[in-house]
C-alpha cells in the first residue's frame, strides 16, 4: 500500500498472471498457494500488509527483494542469450550482470551429439517422418538438435559464445559431406561449447584436429605428395591472426611508407601445409590401404595420423610412373605414410615458438608445434576479441574496448594466455557494453542476425515445441529468415566482418556486419515469414501438434494487460527492445491497437497483440541491439 | 582519357582508329540508348584452366603434363577429344559447355585469356624480386575477390567498381531505381561512394513455369491476410520507419526498410500486373520473358531470368543504364573436383562438381542471350565473368589449389566475339609466366579487363580513371587496345 491505496494484492502466486516471472526470478515460495508478487515502486515509503485466507491464522513472514533495473537485464540477456522471457529478465535483474555470467559458466553443456544420435535413433524407427530406417536419415537431424537447445538449454550464454566461434571458425552444413554426416555439425558444436569457456589454445588444436573441419577444408587426408593449402590459409587468415599485424588496439600498425604489414607470405601457408599432412578419420583399419580413400567416417573422435603405406586411389599411379602394382611391403611400389617429414618454416615474429621445425617430427608433434606457432601471435587477442564482440555486444567497439579484451585474453589475471571466461567477462562487462550513457551514443550497437530476432521473439514468450522435436528446415531464403544456423555459405560465415554499407553507416566510416544479408529484399521477406513463422509460433505444418512451437501469450491475451494497450506495449518493449521504442512511436501504436476493436473480445485481444508484436519487430529498435 | 594516357596507349600498341572494337556498337561516351552490364562472379575460383583448353597435340599434351595426366591417373587434364572447339580450331571449350561453344562460333562469345589481378605490369622476374608493388595477400579468396571488386586494392575496400560506375551515371540514367541492382551478394562490388544497389529476389518455379507468387521485388506490408478491424497499421510502419534516428546503425536500418517501401513498390508497380478475384491477388509479369528457361535445379538462371524479366521492363522502370550482379558460388574445389563415371565407378572429369557448375552456367548463359536476342536488346546488353582467381595446374590429388591469372567469357550481341583476346599461356609448369606450382602470372590486369565495359556503358575516360585508380599503371586501357 501507498498510503491508504492499494498498489498490489495477491494470493496463491502459482495461479497469478505474473507466475512463470516469478518462478523465473529465483524468489518463488515454495507452495503456490502462498503470496508473491513483483512491482515496479517509486523511491518512497510503502506499508505491506498481511492477512490470513478467509480469516485463518498463524505467522506471517513478510520478505522484500530489491531486483536490479529490468531494462538493464534485458540488455545483458540479448547481448548473451538467444532471447530472454520476463521471468529471465526478472531473474537477472535480481542477481546482476557479473553473479548471472557466472552461474552461466557454471551451467553443463547441452550435449549436441547425443541429441543428434537420439534422433537417428528414433528415425530409424520411423519417428520425424524418416523412412530411411538403415541410416535414420542423418540429413535431417542437425537443424532440429540445434533448435531444441536454443529453445530449451539453460546453457544460453555457452550457446552464444559457441556461436560466435562457430561464424568465426566456420564449417556449414552446405557442405553435402557434413550435412548427411548425421552427428558431424552436432560433434563441431558441442568442441566449440566445450571451449567457450575453455582455453583458446586447446580450441585452435580440437578445431584442426575436427573431423567436419577436416572434410570441410580439405585438411582430412591431405598428404606429402601435394599438401592441401585450404586448410592452412584460413586458419591464419580467419581463424587465428588475419592478414595484417594488429595492435592489441585493433588497430593497423604502418610500416614507414604507410602500408599495413603482412602477417605471413605464400611459404608460410605452404609450411603449415605441410605441417598438417598425414591425419585421417580415427580408428581406421590401416592395414587396409584402400581406406585412405573409402574411410570409415568417424565424426565424434578427433582425426588421428594414418601412419601405414598406401597403395595409390584405385590403383591408379601418378602420369609418369613406371611402377605398375602395389604393394604394401615394398617402399617401391607403395606410398610411404602421408605425413611430410622435411622442415617447415612457419609464423615468423618477435618471440615466435616454433618459427621453424625442424625435420622428422611426428604428425602430433608439428600439429601441437604449429599451434603453439600461431597462439602465441600478438595478433589473436584483438583479431578474435574483436570478433567476439562484434558478434555479442556492438559493430564498432572502441579501441580502448578491444584492447581491454586483448589483454585479458593476453593475461587473465593469474598468468594464463587464452582463458575464454576472461575473455568473455571482459567483454560483457566491460564499461562500453554495460554503461546506458555509451549505449545511448549514436554509433553504439549491432544489427541482429535473422536467426536472433526469429529466437528472440520465441523465447521473449517462453515458446516450446511440447513433444520436444523443434521441426524446423532450413530457413536461409529470403522469403524465409535469410539466414539459417550452421549454414554459412562459405567459410567467409554469412556476411563479411568488414562490411560498411553505402548509407548513414557507411557514411560514418562504420562496420555493419550483418548489412552484408539485410537488403530491401530480404526485410520484405521477413515481413511476410514473421506473420506465420511468428506471432503463432513456427509452425512446420506437421499434423503432429506436439511439434508445434507455441509462445504463452496467456498475460497479454487475459487480466489487465489485455485490455490496456499502454500497459502491453510498455511490457512488450522491455521483453523486445530492453526499453529502446522510441517515445512517439509507442504513443502512436497504443493509439492504433486503442483502434482496434472487434465484436468478440478474444479476438480484440488477439489482433492487438499480434498487430502490436509484428510493428515492434519491425521497428530499427528491436532490429538493431543497443 | 587525360592526354598522357591516350598517347601512351598509342605508343604501347600503335592502336589506330581502325582497329577493330571489343565491343560494339562503338565506345563513345553515349548516355542515350538503354545498356545493361551484367557481371557473373563464380565464387571460389573457377578452374579456368580447364574451361579454354589447347586443341592441337602438342599443346594439348604439354597441358595434359601439366595437369598430372588423366583423372584415372588423379591428375585434372580432360580427354582431348571431349573438347568443344572454338574458330580457329586450336582451342576448345569445356564438354559441359556445347551451349557456349555454339555462341562463340557465332562470334557472340569471347575468351579473355589470362587475366587477374595486378598492382603493376609484372614479370616473373620481378615477382620473384618483389621489384614491383604485388597485390596484397596473393592466392587469397577473400582478398583477390576484393581486388575484383573494388579494382583498388591497396586502399581501403570501401567501394567497389560496380558501384562507382553507377555513381557515374547519377539519377540521368534511372529514376527511383538505382543502376545497380544485385540478385544477391556482391556487397563491396555493388557500392558506390555515393549509391547502393537494389536487391531484387531471383525467379521461382512452380509447376514447370514461373511462380509469379513470389515476385522478384516486394514491399513490405503490416496488414495483408490479418483480419483486424479499425486502425491503419501499415500507416503506423511507415511512420515509424520514417523517423529520424540520431544512431547510425538505427538509421542503417531504417534506410534499408525506407528502400524496400519505396523502390519495392516502384519496382513491383512497374514489373508486375494484379489481378484481384474474390479477394485473392495474384500477379503476371507485364513484358513476359521469351526463350527456354531451365525451371529448377540451375539457381544461375534463376537469377539470369530475373535480370531479363528487368530488362524487359526497362521501358516502366525508366532506366537507360544498368550493372546487374549475379554469382554462382561453389567453385573452391580443393577436394572434390572429380566426379564418378556413373557405369564403371571410375573417376571422371566428365561429371562431378566443376562439371556440373560449368553445365549451369552454360546453360543459364545461353538462355540469357536467347532472351535478350528475341526481346531485341542482345546488342545493349553484355555479359562477363569474374571469378576469385585460377587454379594451379598442377593436381593436388583430388582437385586444385588456390592460382591467380585464369580465363574469363564475354558474352552478349556487341561482343566482337569467336576470339580468344590477350595472349593464350602456355599451359605448363616452369614456365616464364608460372610463379609456382602453375599459378600463372596474369597477362591482362583484371583493370584493363573490366574498365572495357565501364567505357562501352558509357563512362568517360577520366571516369574511367576514377573508377580504376589503377588503370593508368597499364599499358592498355580497354581490351580494344589488345585487338589484333
Amino acid at each position: 500500500m501507498s498510503g491508504a491505496s492499494v498498489i498490489a494484492a495477491n494470493d496463491d502466486w502459482g495461479a497469478s498472471p505474473a507466475a512463470l516471472e516469478i518462478q523465473d526470478s529465483g524468489f518463488a515460495p515454495g507452495h503456490p498457494a502462498e503470496s508473491a508478487m513483483v512491482v515496479t515502486l517509486n523511491p518512497g515509503a510503502y506499508t505491506a500488509i498481511v492477512t490470513g485466507a478467509a480469516g485463518g491464522t498463524g505467522v506471517g513472514i513478510v520478505e522484500v527483494f530489491g531486483l536490479g533495473p529490468r531494462n538493464e537485464a534485458a540488455r545483458l540477456l540479448q547481448q548473451a542469450t538467444w532471447g530472454a522471457s520476463l521471468g529471465e529478465i526478472t531473474r537477472a535483474a535480481a542477481i546482476g550482470a557479473r553473479a548471472w555470467i557466472d552461474e552461466q559458466i557454471a551451467k553443463p553443456a547441452s550435449n549436441y551429439t547425443a541429441q543428434a544420435s537420439l534422433n537417428i535413433a528414433n528415425n530409424k524407427a520411423g519417428a520425424n517422418g524418416c523412412t530411411d530406417t538403415t541410416n535414420g536419415c542423418p540429413w535431417q537431424v542437425t537443424t532440429p538438435t540445434i533448435y531444441k537447445f536454443a529453445f530449451e538449454g539453460q546453457d544460453q550464454l555457452r550457446q552464444r559464445v559457441a556461436n560466435a566461434l562457430s561464424q568465426i571458425m566456420v564449417v556449414s552444413l552446405n557442405n553435402n559431406r557434413l550435412g548427411d554426416s548425421g552427428t558431424g555439425v552436432p560433434n563441431y558444436l558441442d568442441m566449440l561449447g566445450r571451449h567457450a569457456f575453455g582455453n583458446f589454445r586447446d580450441l585452435l588444436r580440437d578445431v584442426t584436429l575436427h573431423p567436419a573441419m577436416g572434410v570441410y577444408l580439405d585438411m582430412l587426408g591431405s598428404s606429402h605428395e601435394v599438401p592441401n593449402e585450404n586448410y592452412a590459409r584460413e586458419l591464419l587468415q580467419l581463424f587465428s591472426i588475419g592478414t595484417v599485424m594488429l595492435n592489441a588496439d585493433g588497430t593497423k600498425p604502418r610500416d614507414a611508407q604507410g602500408n599495413t604489414i603482412p602477417t605471413y607470405d605464400e611459404e608460410t601457408v605452404q609450411g603449415f601445409a605441410k605441417a598438417f599432412t598425414g591425419w585421417h578419420f580415427a580408428d581406421q583399419n590401416m592395414t587396409q590401404s584402400w581406406k585412405f580413400y573409402w574411410p570409415d567416417e568417424r565424426w565424434s573422435v578427433p582425426m588421428k595420423p594414418w601412419t601405414a603405406r598406401r597403395c595409390p586411389q584405385d590403383g591408379r599411379w601418378p602420369a609418369g610412373s613406371t611402377t605398375t602394382s602395389c604393394s604394401l611391403n615394398d617402399p617401391n611400389r607403395s606410398f610411404p605414410p602421408p605425413h611430410d617429414t622435411g622442415t617447415k618454416r612457419l609464423l615468423q615474429y618477435a618471440g615466435a615458438p616454433f618459427a621453424n621445425l625442424p625435420a622428422g617430427q611426428t604428425p602430433e608433434q608439428d600439429l601441437e608445434n604449429a599451434i603453439d606457432n600461431i597462439f602465441r601471435h600478438p595478433n589473436v587477442g584483438p583479431f578474435i576479441g574483436k570478433q567476439l564482440i562484434q558478434r555479442l555486444v556492438t559493430s564498432n567497439p572502441s579501441p580502448g574496448y578491444v584492447q581491454r579484451v586483448s589483454a585479458a585474453f593476453a593475461n587473465n589475471g593469474v598468468g594464463i594466455r587464452g582463458d575464454m571466461t576472461a575473455v568473455v567477462r571482459a567483454i560483457l562487462l566491460d564499461t562500453e557494453a554495460r554503461s546506458l550513457a555509451v549505449a545511448g551514443g549514436n554509433t553504439f550497437g549491432k544489427l541482429r542476425e535473422p536467426v536472433a530476432k526469429f529466437l528472440h521473439l520465441h523465447r521473449a514468450f517462453s515458446a516450446r515445441a511440447s513433444g520436444g522435436y523443434y521441426d524446423i528446415w532450413d530457413l536461409s531464403d529470403p522469403d524465409a529468415l535469410g539466414q539459417a544456423p550452421m549454414r554459412a555459405p562459405s567459410v567467409f560465415n554469412f556476411y563479411d566482418r568488414d562490411f560498411a554499407p553505402a548509407g548513414p553507416l557507411g557514411q560514418a566510416g562504420l562496420v555493419g556486419p550483418e548489412f552484408d544479408i539485410t537488403t530491401a529484399s530480404t526485410v520484405a521477406g521477413f515481413s511476410d515469414f514473421s506473420k506465420w513463422g511468428i506471432y503463432p509460433g513456427f509452425n512446420s505444418g506437421s499434423s503432429d501438434q506436439s511439434r508445434w512451437i507455441r509462445p504463452t501469450y496467456d498475460r497479454y491475451l487475459a487480466g489487465a494487460m489485455a485490455d490496456t494497450p499502454a500497459a502491453l506495449v510498455d511490457e512488450l518493449d522491455l521483453l523486445l527492445t530492453a526499453g529502446n521504442l522510441k517515445a512517439k512511436f509507442k504513443a502512436d501504436l497504443v493509439a492504433t491497437l486503442n483502434g482496434v476493436t472487434r465484436t468478440v473480445v478474444a479476438d480484440q485481444r488477439n489482433d492487438r497483440l499480434r498487430i502490436a508484436i509484428w510493428q515492434i519487430v519491425h521497428s530499427a529498435e528491436y532490429a538493431v541491439q543497443r | 582519357m587525360n592526354r598522357r594516357h591516350f598517347l601512351s596507349a598509342l605508343a604501347a600498341f600503335g592502336a589506330s582508329p581502325l582497329a577493330p572494337s571489343f565491343l560494339t556498337p562503338a565506345m563513345a561516351a553515349d548516355t542515350t540508348g538503354y545498356k545493361a552490364l551484367v557481371c557473373l562472379f563464380l565464387f571460389g575460383g573457377n578452374d579456368s584452366h580447364n574451361m579454354v583448353v589447347p586443341l592441337t597435340t602438342a599443346e594439348y599434351n604439354t597441358y595434359a603434363a601439366a595437369r598430372g595426366g588423366p583423372a584415372e591417373a588423379n591428375g585434372l587434364a580432360l580427354p582431348q577429344g571431349s573438347l568443344l572447339p572454338i574458330p580457329g580450331g586450336l582451342y576448345g571449350l569445356h564438354p559441359a559447355m556445347p551451349n557456349l561453344a555454339a555462341l562463340c562460333t557465332q562470334g557472340k562469345l569471347a575468351i579473355v585469356a589470362n587475366t587477374g589481378p595486378l598492382l603493376a605490369p609484372t614479370t616473373l622476374a620481378q615477382y620473384r624480386a618483389r621489384s614491383v608493388p604485388l597485390p596484397p595477400q596473393l592466392f587469397s579468396h577473400s582478398d583477390m575477390q576484393s581486388h575484383w571488386q573494388t579494382m583498388r586494392p591497396d586502399a581501403p575496400a570501401d567501394s567497389g567498381w560496380g558501384g562507382r560506375l553507377s555513381d557515374t551515371f547519377g539519377t540521368a540514367a534511372t529514376g527511383l531505381l538505382p543502376v545497380s541492382v544485385t540478385l544477391g551478394g556482391g556487397g563491396i562490388f555493388m557500392k558506390g561512394d555515393t549509391s547502393s544497389a537494389f536487391q531484387v529476389g531471383r525467379m521461382r518455379y512452380a509447376n514447370g513455369g514461373i511462380d509469379n507468387r513470389n515476385r522478384i521485388a516486394r514491399v513490405p506490408r503490416a496488414d495483408v491476410d490479418w483480419n483486424w478491424t479499425g486502425g491503419n497499421p501499415q500507416a503506423l510502419f511507415v511512420g515509424n520507419t520514417r523517423l529520424v534516428r540520431a544512431n547510425r546503425v538505427e538509421e542503417q536500418w531504417a534506410s534499408v526498410m525506407e528502400g524496400a517501401l519505396d523502390i519495392g513498390q516502384f519496382v513491383n508497380d512497374g514489373m508486375y500486373n494484379a489481378t484481384t478475384v474474390n479477394g485473392n491477388t495474384t500477379y503476371s509479369l507485364k513484358v513476359p520473358v521469351p526463350g527456354t528457361w531451365p525451371t529448377s535445379g540451375n539457381g544461375l538462371a534463376a537469377q539470369m531470368h530475373a535480370v531479363a524479366a528487368m530488362i524487359a521492363a526497362r521501358q516502366a522502370l525508366g532506366v537507360t543504364r544498368q550493372v546487374f550482379f549475379v554469382s554462382v558460388g561453389g567453385f573452391d574445389n580443393h577436394g572434390d573436383q572429380f566426379g564418378r563415371d556413373a557405369t564403371t565407378g571410375n573417376k571422371t572429369l566428365l561429371a562431378g562438381r566443376h562439371f556440373d557448375l560449368l553445365r549451369q552456367v552454360d546453360v543459364a548463359l545461353s538462355a540469357f542471350h536467347q532472351a535478350t536476342v528475341a526481346l531485341g536488346v542482345a546488342n545493349n546488353v553484355t555479359t562477363m565473368t569474374m571469378s576469385d582467381f585460377g587454379r594451379t595446374l598442377k593436381s593436388n590429388g583430388q582437385g586444385s589449389d588456390h592460382g591467380w591469372g585464369g580465363h574469363q567469357f564475354v558474352l552478349g550481341g556487341g561482343v566482337n566475339g569467336g576470339r580468344i583476346v590477350g595472349g593464350f599461356p602456355t599451359v605448363a609448369l616452369g614456365t616464364a609466366s608460372d610463379v609456382g606450382e602453375g599459378r600463372l602470372l596474369p597477362n591482362i590486369a583484371s583493370d584493363t579487363y573490366a574498365a572495357t565495359f565501364a567505357k562501352w556503358l558509357g563512362a568517360t575516360e577520366g571516369e574511367l580513371d576514377a573508377v580504376f585508380p589503377n588503370l593508368s599503371r597499364f599499358p592498355a586501357r580497354t581490351l580494344t587496345d589488345l585487338m589484333l
